[in-house]
């Protein structure tokens, strides 16, 4: 049952005034015209919602929230997919999770207490890391997608390993968890809201331990997550959290840091939940500043603009996921850069599955490479 | 499902979940010819057909011990065998990816396995179940079907119930190695006469 009034509470589902902007800029209806933003909410309006959680496309929305700023009611779509799925997940339509939902099955294997997970053995041995202390570094599921996605070779950890290697550089010996479990972002995202508690209460448990007066990440989602939905669900945490990208610009800012690059070209793809959703759009772009100078360059679609990588909460890969990825490589190898730069684990790995394609263009064939490894690179 | 209520046969031992995938064309008809031969061998595990050992995806064995199974094998043709080619080398890759990623979970690595038995080899697919179903008997409870505060067994403590189990099975086996020939030769006659 959808409870319209408190899905009106949190999203203002009701002010919706059929004007269609969110159509105009969502990238799904873009491609394809089975879905538009506003033809669900139209049934919202319309009195309808009883069969929107049997709605197919409530799974097709990307929640990347790009129509959020454009909506003159400020209605947050990609919330209000969120809250509908459960019901939607409860009712049996459970949409459809690509890898067969393997990954879903890592996040919900990881809810249950007694796991004794191995996830720090990627650590090298010179790192300086602690089990207690001011400076959390949460990691998320890096050492999982270096695992499930051995194929691809896409060395994962090297993005914790890099914000290790950084912050021992200045002189911080940041606590790494070993009871540390996934954030729960896919699971929330992806209606499985009774894992998503219990891994939440856990890590904020775990985190509580610790003694941390600061969590840092290097995940855009984790980053999320723990800012704003276990707050939410959980409690206010309390703490002061940042993501590698602004800590790494308030370091070089004050001098702390010094960075410098080989004199590649780059370009930034802003991770959804790092720009749009948590406001951080020149932080990323202050450290590559600093690295590339005069080499940095900018997409069409940047910042608060910039375009969703295709897939997010591992639901619905489709060809219009692809398409929407190989359109976005296409625009970072027209810019001339070599290097497409993100700051999310998950961006980088549906964009060098797409570079998996065959038939995809060499132009477009660009190097991705995460923020920390960047600027591990150019200490 | 998982870790629901305890698992215990009737002389309260611990009971794990064992599940198998076995392919159409090799291991599956495997068991039947151990079927068919009468050998004896452990009816501790659960089976599941599938067209090719290449058809089992990785998150087929996360979801059977998510729902709560201790070990699970899989057991195609030989490599060069495969009904469709490749459909087993697709398996060993799959395995490879599976194992690192339990690993990162915690569970230990003999709780799962990947065996080739051909359709002929029957009592060679008795062999892979008893020795299977003793390991997992021998780790005891996966990491989530453990019960609060318990940990995980040691090595030696492994090894340990592995050399308990062993004089019962080696004499089961041996027993299973003898009775196919005998009902195999009054299957023989029964046919001639």
């Amino acid at each position: 049952m959808v409870d319209i009034v408190e899905l009106n509470r949190n999203t203002s589902a009701l002010s919706c005034l059929e004007c269609g902007k969110c159509t105009a800029v969502c990238p799904i209806s873009r491609l394809a015209d089975s879905f538009s933003p506003r033809s669900v909410m139209t049934l919202i309006v319309g009195g309808e919602y009883e069969s929107l959680p049997m709605d197919s496309r409530i799974w097709d929305c990307l929640t990347c929230g790009q129509c959020r700023p454009r909506c003159p009611h400020n209605i947050d779509f990609s919330v209000f997919c969120r809250k509908v799925r459960r019901e939607a997940v409860l009712g049996g339509n459970a949409g459809v999770p690509s890898h067969d939902g393997a990954l879903h099955y890592i996040m919900q294997l990881q809810s249950h207490e007694n796991l004794a997970q191995k996830r720090l053995e990627w650590i090298p041995k010179e790192a300086k890391v602690k089990t207690e202390g001011d400076i959390l570094y949460f990691v998320g599921c890096l050492p999982y997608y270096d695992a499930y996605f051995d194929h691809l070779k896409l060395d994962m950890t090297a993005i914790g390993k890099s914000t290790i290697k950084i912050l021992n550089s200045l002189d911080i010996e940041p606590v790494v968890m070993a009871d540390e479990r996934c954030c729960g972002h896919d699971l929330l995202w992806s209606g499985d809201e009774e894992n998503f508690l219990k891994l939440a209460r856990h890590n904020v448990e775990a985190i509580r331990k610790t003694g941390a007066k600061k969590i840092l990440f290097s995940c855009a989602e984790c980053y999320r997550t723990l800012s704003k939905e276990y707050a939410e669900f959980v409690e206010p945490l309390g703490i002061e959290m940042q993501h590698m990208a602004e800590f790494m610009a308030e370091q070089a800012e004050t001098g702390l840091l010094d960075l410098e690059g080989n004199g590649e070209s780059l370009t930034f793809h802003d991770p959804c939940r790092l720009g749009r959703q948590m406001d951080v759009i020149d932080a990323p772009r202050q450290v590559l500043g600093k690295v590339a100078g005069e080499k940095f360059v900018e997409m069409p679609r940047s910042g608060k603009a910039s375009i969703c990588c295709g897939t997010s909460s591992w639901m619905n890969c489709s060809m219009t996921s692809k398409r929407i990825q190989s359109d976005r490589l296409a625009e970072a190898g027209a810019t001339g850069a070599g290097t497409m730069v993100t700051a999310c684990p998950k961006c980088l790995i549906h964009f060098e599955c797409t570079k998996t394609d065959p038939n995809l263009p060499d132009e477009s064939r660009v190097t991705i490479k995460d923020l920390t490894v960047i600027a591990a690179e150019a200490l | 499902m998982a870790g629901s209520k305890d698992k215990t046969d009737s002389n309260g031992q611990y009971e794990p979940k064992i599940l198998v995938f076995a392919c159409n064309w090799c291991s599956y008809a495997g068991a039947d010819t151990a079927g068919v031969s009468r050998i004896q061998y452990s009816p501790k595990f659960r089976v599941i057909r599938v067209m090719c050992s290449g058809r089992v995806r990785a998150s087929y064995i996360l979801k059977a011990f998510q729902l709560g199974a201790d070990g699970v094998l899989i057991s195609g043709c030989h490599i060069g065998d495969c009904h469709y080619i490749f459909g087993n080398h697709r398996a060993l890759e799959m395995y490879d990816r599976i194992t690192k990623t339990l690993k990162v979970l915690g569970f230990e690595d003999k709780r799962i396995r990947l065996e080739w038995v051909s359709a002929a080899e029957g009592i060679r697919w008795a062999e892979v179940i008893d020795e299977f179903v003793e390991q997992i008997h021998a780790l005891g409870p996966s990491p989530i079907n453990r019960k609060n505060g318990s940990a995980a067994k040691s090595a030696a403590e492994i090894e340990d119930a592995l050399e308990g189990n062993e004089g019962k099975a080696a004499g089961s086996r041996k027993k299973a190695a003898r009775k196919p020939s005998k009902a195999g030769k009054a299957a023989g006659k029964a046919r001639n006469g």
